[in-house]
C-alpha cells in the first residue's frame, strides 16, 4: 500500500463514568497521541474529563451531541454545545457525524438513510445502538464484526488516488468491549464500493 | 566590628611574617643550605602558634601555610633524589625548638620518607600519629591532625597501593591510624567546648558557631575511611563502626554526636549500612537528649528506601530491617516523650516510607507504622480531652503541619496499594484524625488509584469500607459553612449553563444573565469544577463494584445508594445516573436467571402473569398515581434469586422519583431507559413496570420540560421509547402514542410541531405485517403526514419550510418503501410536484440565493438526493416489487 492515507477514529457512546468506570484497558492502549489525524466522535462522552481526552489524541476532534449529553448538565461546554450533526470532509470523502437518537425509528437503515440525504455525505456514521455495524443499502454488506468499541476508519489515498480510490480502504477494527460502538452507514449511490 | 578589624589586622600581620620567612627560606634552598631552610621554616610555622585568630582567619593562614609547605616538600624531595638518606631529615627535623613547627615539619618528611620506601609506612604512620598528641590545643591540633590526613591521604598502606606489605603494612594500619587520628580530632574538637571560660552564654554560643565551622576537619577522617579500598563490609562491622560508635557515644557532646552519626550514614555505602543497621541503631539509642535522633534515623530510613527501591531484593528479608527501625523508633519514643505529635508522624512516615519501598507488599509492616502514628494521635487526643474538660471543651484539631504529615502518611501507599488499603485497619483510623478538605482528598487519590489499578470491589465488606472512607467526597462536611458555598457556587454555574442555553435559542436577556454569572469570581467556578469532577469520579466507583451474584451485586449497588442519597441534591445529577444504569445492566443479568429459573416452573404461569397484567392496565390512573404500588403488588420470588428484577425496577423507581424535582429532563429520560430495560425483560409481565416507567416520563413532560428544546428531545426520546416497546398491551400502547402525538402537535413553533408529528408517525406503522407484535395504523400515519404537510405550509414565512417539504417527502418514502397501504404514489407524485412548483415560484421571485445561498444549496442538494434516491429505487433490479412500486412515482 503505497499510500497509507490519514486514519480517523471513531467512536461513541462512552458513557463514562454513567454506564463504565473506564475505556477498557485493550482499546485504551491504543488511543496514542499523533497516531490519528481525525476522532470522530458519537456523542454520549457524558462527561468533560472524556473530552479532554480525545482532544489530546488528535489535530481534529469532532463531537456531537448524544442523548445522555443532552440530558445531563455537566458533559457539555456550556460555551460552545456540541451539534446535532456535523460534516466532515477528509480526503475525497465526505462523513455526516450523528449519534442517531434524533433519526427514528433508531437505529434503522432506511431512516439513517435519510439522515445521509440531508447531510448530502459518503460515509453516515452513527451510534447510539450499541451495536458495531457497517451497512450498505441495497449492496453488499460488509461483516457485522460484532460488538466492538470503535473504528479505526481510512479513507484511501490521501492525496494520490483518483476517483478509484476515494473510497475507505479499509475498517480496522480495533477491539472488544461491551459498548460505545459506531455504526457507519455508506450512501450507495455516491461511491462505489471496492 | 571592633573584632572583625581586629582579626584583619592580626591576619595581615601574620601572613606578612608568613611571607617574609617563606622568602628567606627560599632563597636558602637556592643556595642549598638545609639548616637555614629548617630555620626559616620553622620560623614560618610560628606563625600557626597564635592564640589571636578566629577559625576562619586561621583557616585562611593555615592555606597559605600549606601552600609554602610545598616548596619544602619539593625540596625534600630533590634532596632524597641526590642520595641523601630520608632518615637523616627525618631525625634533624626533630631538633627544631617548638613543638608545632616540628611536627609539621616531621610531617612533611615523613611524607617523603614514607614515598621513598625507604622505610615501611606502617611505623612512620604510627609515629606520626603518636607525636601528634603534642600539641593539645583544640584549635591548633585539629589543624595538625588535618595536615597529618591531608599529607598521609595518598601513603597509607591500603590494598593495592606500594606502601602494603610484609613491612609496610596492611589496610589494618591503614585504619587504624586513621580511626586513631579520627578520635583525637574528635576529642580535641570536643574539648574546645570545655574550656575555661567565663561561662558566658554568649561566649558559649560563639564557640559553639566555631566549632560547628571546624567540624569537617574531624569529618574528613570519616570520609579516608570509607575511601579505604581494602575495607568491606564484614572489617566495616567488625572493626571501624564499632569503633566509631564507641568514639561517638562516649564523647557525649550533643553537636558531634548530630554530626557524626549523620556523617557516618552519608559517607559509608548503603550494602554497610545493611550489614550493620542493629549496631548502629543501638547507638542511636543512646545519644544525648538533644541530639535530632528522629533526623538522623529519618535519614537513614530515607537512604536505604531509595537504595531498595531501585535495588530490588537488596536487602535481605532475614534480616528484619523493618523491626530493627520499627523497634529503635518505639525505644526512642518511649524514652523520650517530649517529642511533639508532627515529630512522632514524621518520625512514622519515614519508618513508612523504608517499608513501602523495601518491602513493597508487606501490608503488616505499613499497618503497623499506620497504626503507631494512630496510637500516637489517640494518646495526644486523650491527653487533649483530658485537660480540654478544665480549661476549654475545643475539639482535638491536628495542627497544619501535622495535617500534612497524616496526609502523606495516607497517600503514600494509595499509588502502590490502592484497593488493599482497605486491608489496612490502621488506615482508616488514622484517617480520622484529618479535617475533612483533607480527608476528602485522600479520599479522590484513593479513587483514582483504585481505578489506576484497575481493581474490581467484589466483597461486601470492602464495597462499605472503600464507601466509609470516601464520605467527605460524597457528602459535605457536617454543619459546614464551606460545603454550603460549594453549593452555591455549583447552583451559580448551573444557572450559568442555563443561560446560555437560552442564548443559544437567542434570548438575549439569558445570554447577558450568563455572561454576568461567568464573572462571578474564578475562585468560585473552580470550585464547583473540582465538584464535579469529584463527584464524576465518585460514579466511576459503581462500575468497580461487581459481583457474580447478582444479589450481592445489587447490595452493592444498594449500599452505594445509601451513601449518595445523604449528600446534597445537586449532586443526584453526578452520581445517581451511574446508579440508575448500573441497576439497569442489571437487571438483565438477572432476568436470564429468573428465566432459567421460570423454565423449571413450566409455562403456563407466564400466560396467566399476563392475563393479570393486562387486567391491571384498566386502572392505568391508579398506577401512576402510586408507583411503587404497581411495582411492588406481585411479590413472586423466584426460588434462588432474592433480589428480583421487580424489586430492581423498583429501587430504579425510588432513586428518579428523588432525583426527578431537581434534575427533570434528566430523570424523564432515565425513566425512558427504564422503561426500555423493563421491556426488554421480553415478558408480559414486565409491560406494566415499562408502562409505569413511561407514565412516568410524561408527567415530568408535561409538569417540568417548558423550553422548547428540551421539548423537542423529550418527544424525539418519548417516541424513540415507544417505538423500541414490543410488549405492550395494545390499548395502552394506543394510549400513549395518541398523547405523544397530541404534544406534538401542541407544540409552540410550527417546524417543530410539523417536524414532531413526522415523527410520530412512526409510532402508528410498527413492524413488518409478518412480524408478531407489530402494530399497524395505516390511517393515522397518513393523518400525521398530512398535517406535517400542512403545519409546512403554514411556515412561509421562514426559510426552513422547503427543508421542511423535503423532510416530510422523505418520511412518506420511508412509508412508502415499507409498504404502509395509505401512503400512496398519489401522496408522493403530488408532494414532488408541489415542491417543484414553490422552487419554480422562488426562482421566478428571484429569491434563491439571496437568503443564505449555502443554506440553499443544502436543501437542494437534499431535494436531489431524494429524488435520486427515488430514481434509484426504479431501476433497482434485486427487487421487482419495490422497483414497479417505485416507478409510479412521478418525479
Amino acid at each position: 500500500m503505497a499510500e497509507f492515507g490519514e486514519l480517523v477514529l471513531v467512536l461513541g457512546d462512552l458513557h463514562i463514568p454513567h454506564r463504565a468506570a473506564a475505556i477498557p484497558e485493550k482499546f485504551n492502549c491504543m488511543l496514542v497521541p499523533n497516531k490519528m489525524q481525525h476522532v470522530l466522535c458519537t456523542g454520549n462522552l457524558v462527561s468533560h474529563e472524556q473530552l479532554e481526552e480525545l482532544k489530546a489524541l488528535a489535530p481534529n476532534v469532532h463531537v456531537v451531541r448524544g442523548d445522555m449529553d443532552e440530558a445531563c448538565p455537566s458533559s457539555l461546554p456550556a460555551s460552545a454545545p456540541f451539534p446535532d450533526t456535523k460534516v466532515v470532509t477528509i480526503g475525497e470523502l465526505r462523513l455526516g457525524l450523528c449519534h442517531g437518537h434524533q433519526v427514528l425509528p433508531w437505529g434503522e437503515a432506511a431512516a439513517l438513510d435519510g439522515l445521509a440525504r440531508e447531510l448530502d455525505v459518503d460515509v453516515l456514521i452513527t451510534g447510539h445502538t450499541h451495536k458495531q455495524q457497517v451497512s450498505e443499502r441495497g449492496g453488499a454488506l460488509v461483516p457485522e464484526p460484532g460488538q466492538h468499541l470503535g473504528s479505526i476508519l481510512e479513507p484511501g489515498g490521501g492525496g494520490g488516488g483518483g476517483g478509484e480510490r476515494r473510497c475507505p480502504a479499509s475498517f480496522c477494527w480495533q477491539c472488544r468491549g461491551p459498548r460505545s460502538c459506531a455504526t457507519c452507514t455508506r450512501r450507495r449511490s455516491r461511491v462505489p464500493w471496492t | 566590628m571592633a573584632l572583625n578589624i581586629d582579626q584583619t589586622k592580626f591576619l595581615e600581620e601574620a601572613m606578612r611574617k608568613v611571607k617574609e620567612q617563606a622568602f628567606y627560606m627560599k632563597h636558602a634552598m637556592d643556595n642549598e643550605d638545609l639548616k637555614g631552610t629548617l630555620t626559616h621554616a620553622s620560623d614560618m610555622l610560628r606563625e600557626l602558634r597564635t592564640g589571636l585568630l578566629t577559625p576562619k582567619s586561621y583557616y585562611e593562614l593555615y592555606m597559605k601555610v600549606l601552600d609554602e609547605l610545598r616548596y619544602v616538600e619539593d625540596y625534600f624531595t630533590g634532596l632524597q633524589k641526590q642520595g641523601k638518606p630520608v632518615v637523616e631529615l627525618y631525625e634533624k627535623v626533630q631538633s627544631c625548638g617548638n613543638v608545632l613547627p616540628r611536627l609539621y615539619l616531621l610531617i612533611t618528611v615523613a611524607g617523603v620518607y614514607i614515598k621513598s620506601l625507604e622505610a615501611p609506612a606502617r611505623d612512620i604512620l604510627k609515629d606520626l600519629v603518636e607525636m601528634s598528641k603534642g600539641v593539645q590545643h583544640p584549635m591548633r591540633g585539629l589543624f595538625l591532625r588535618n595536615y597529618l590526613s591531608q599529607v598521609s591521604r595518598d601513603k597509607l598502606p591500603d590494598v593495592g597501593t606500594p606502601y602494603e606489605g610484609e613491612e609496610g603494612g596492611s589496610v589494618q594500619d591503614a585504619y587504624e591510624f586513621i580511626l586513631q587520628n579520627f578520635s583525637e580530632a574528635n576529642r580535641l574538637w570536643c574539648r574546645m567546648q570545655q574550656q575555661p571560660t567565663n561561662a558566658h552564654n554568649k561566649d558559649k554560643k560563639r564557640r559553639e558557631k566555631e566549632r560547628q565551622e571546624l567540624r569537617i576537619l574531624v569529618g574528613t577522617n570519616l570520609v579516608r575511611l570509607s575511601q579505604l579500598q581494602g575495607v568491606e563490609a564484614a572489617t566495616y562491622k567488625e572493626h571501624i563502626l564499632p569503633r566509631l560508635l564507641e568514639q561517638v557515644v562516649q564523647c557525649k557532646d550533643t553537636l558531634a554526636q548530630s554530626y557524626l552519626m549523620e556523617c557516618i550514614v552519608q559517607v559509608f555505602g548503603d550494602e554497610f549500612h545493611i550489614a550493620t543497621l542493629d549496631l548502629f541503631l543501638a547507638a542511636c539509642t543512646q545519644l544525648k537528649e538533644k541530639v535530632n535522633v528522629r533526623a538522623i534515623l529519618e535519614g537513614v530510613m530515607d537512604r536505604l528506601a531509595t537504595f531498595a527501591e531501585a535495588n530490588p531484593a537488596a536487602i535481605p528479608p532475614h534480616l528484619r530491617t523493618f523491626d530493627m527501625f520499627n523497634t529503635c523508633v518505639s525505644k526512642l519514643l518511649e524514652e523520650r516523650p517530649g517529642y511533639s505529635v508532627v515529630e512522632v508522624l514524621r518520625l512514622q512516615a519515614s519508618l513508612l516510607n523504608y517499608a513501602l519501598h523495601s518491602f513493597p507488599g508487606n501490608l503488616e509492616y505499613l499497618n503497623l507504622a499506620l497504626g503507631n502514628c494512630a496510637t500516637a494521635l489517640a494518646d495526644k487526643r486523650a491527653a487533649h480531652q483530658e485537660q480540654a474538660v478544665i480549661v476549654a471543651p475545643l475539639p482535638f484539631a491536628l495542627d497544619s503541619e501535622g495535617v500534612e504529615v497524616v496526609e502523606r502518611l495516607l497517600t503514600l501507599p494509595l499509588a502502590c496499594l490502592a484497593l488493599k488499603v482497605l486491608e489496612l485497619p490502621h488506615f482508616a483510623s488514622l484517617l480520622e484524625f484529618l479535617p475533612w478538605a483533607s480527608r476528602r482528598q485522600v479520599g479522590v487519590t484513593l479513587l483514582q488509584a483504585v481505578y489506576n489499578s484497575r481493581a474490581k470491589l467484589s466483597d461486601l465488606e470492602s464495597v462499605e469500607k472503600l464507601l466509609e472512607m470516601v464520605v467527605p467526597v460524597i457528602k459535605e462536611e457536617p454543619s459546614s459553612v464551606l460545603g454550603s458555598e460549594e453549593g452555591q457556587a455549583l447552583r451559580r454555574q448551573q444557572n450559568g449553563e442555563g443561560g446560555v442555553e437560552d442564548a443559544e435559542e437567542e434570548d438575549e436577556a439569558g445570554a447577558s444573565r450568563s455572561r454576568g454569572g461567568g464573572s462571578t469570581g474564578s475562585t468560585e467556578n473552580g470550585k464547583a469544577r473540582r465538584l464535579e469532577e469529584e463527584q464524576l469520579l465518585l460514579g466511576r466507583l459503581v462500575h468497580v463494584m461487581a459481583s457474580p451474584d447478582t444479589d450481592m451485586h445489587f447490595r452493592f449497588l444498594t449500599v452505594a445508594r445509601r451513601h449518595f442519597s445523604e449528600a446534597p441534591k445537586d449532586r443526584f445529577q453526578y452520581t445517581f445516573p451511574p446508579l440508575v444504569l448500573a441497576t439497569l445492566q442489571l437487571v438483565q443479568r438477572v432476568r436470564r436467571r429468573e428465566v432459567a429459573a421460570e423454565g423449571a416452573d413450566g409455562k403456563q404461569e407466564g400466560d396467566t402473569q399476563g392475563g393479570r397484567a393486562a387486567s391491571e392496565g384498566a386502572s392505568e390512573q391508579a398506577a401512576a398515581e402510586d408507583g411503587n404500588g404497581v411495582l411492588g403488588l406481585k411479590k413472586r420470588d423466584v426460588p434462588g434469586v432474592q433480589f428480583g428484577c421487580r424489586k430492581l425496577f423498583q429501587a430504579v423507581h425510588e432513586m428518579l422519583t428523588s432525583l426527578a424535582p431537581h434534575f427533570a429532563n434528566l430523570a424523564l429520560k432515565l425513566f425512558l431507559e427504564a422503561a426500555q430495560a423493563a421491556d426488554r425483560c421480553e415478558a408480559d409481565a414486565f409491560k406494566l413496570i415499562s408502562y409505569e416507567f413511561v407514565t412516568q416520563a410524561f408527567l415530568l413532560y408535561e409538569d417540568e420540560v417548558t423550553d422548547s428544546k428540551s421539548q423537542i428531545r423529550a418527544l424525539t426520546a418519548m417516541i424513540g421509547t415507544l417505538l423500541q416497546a414490543r410488549h405492550f398491551d395494545e390499548s395502552d400502547y394506543d394510549a400513549l402514542s395518541t398523547k405523544v402525538t397530541q404534544y406534538a402537535a401542541k407544540l409552540l413553533k410550527k417546524p417543530d410541531q410539523c417536524r414532531m408529528v413526522a415523527l410520530a408517525s412512526h409510532l402508528f406503522f410498527v413492524g413488518r405485517a409478518d412480524e408478531p407484535g407489530h402494530y399497524h395504523d395505516p390511517k393515522r400515519v397518513i393523518e400525521c403526514l398530512q398535517r406535517s404537510v400542512k403545519t409546512a405550509d403554514m411556515c412561509m414565512a421562514s426559510s426552513q419550510h422547503m427543508h421542511l417539504f423535503v423532510e416530510v417527502l422523505n418520511h412518506y418514502l420511508y412509508f412508502y418503501e415499507c409498504g404502509c397501504p395509505t401512503v400512496t404514489e398519489k401522496y408522493l407524485s403530488a408532494l414532488v410536484a408541489f415542491i417543484n412548483d414553490k422552487r419554480n415560484e422562488a426562482a421566478l421571485v428571484g429569491g434563491g440565493p439571496a437568503e443564505g445561498s449555502s443554506r440553499a444549496a443544502e436543501i437542494e442538494a437534499y431535494y436531489k438526493n431524494t429524488l435520486d434516491y427515488i430514481r434509484l429505487k426504479k431501476t433497482q433490479t434485486d427487487n421487482k416489487e419495490l422497483a414497479d412500486r417505485f416507478s409510479a412515482i412521478q418525479v
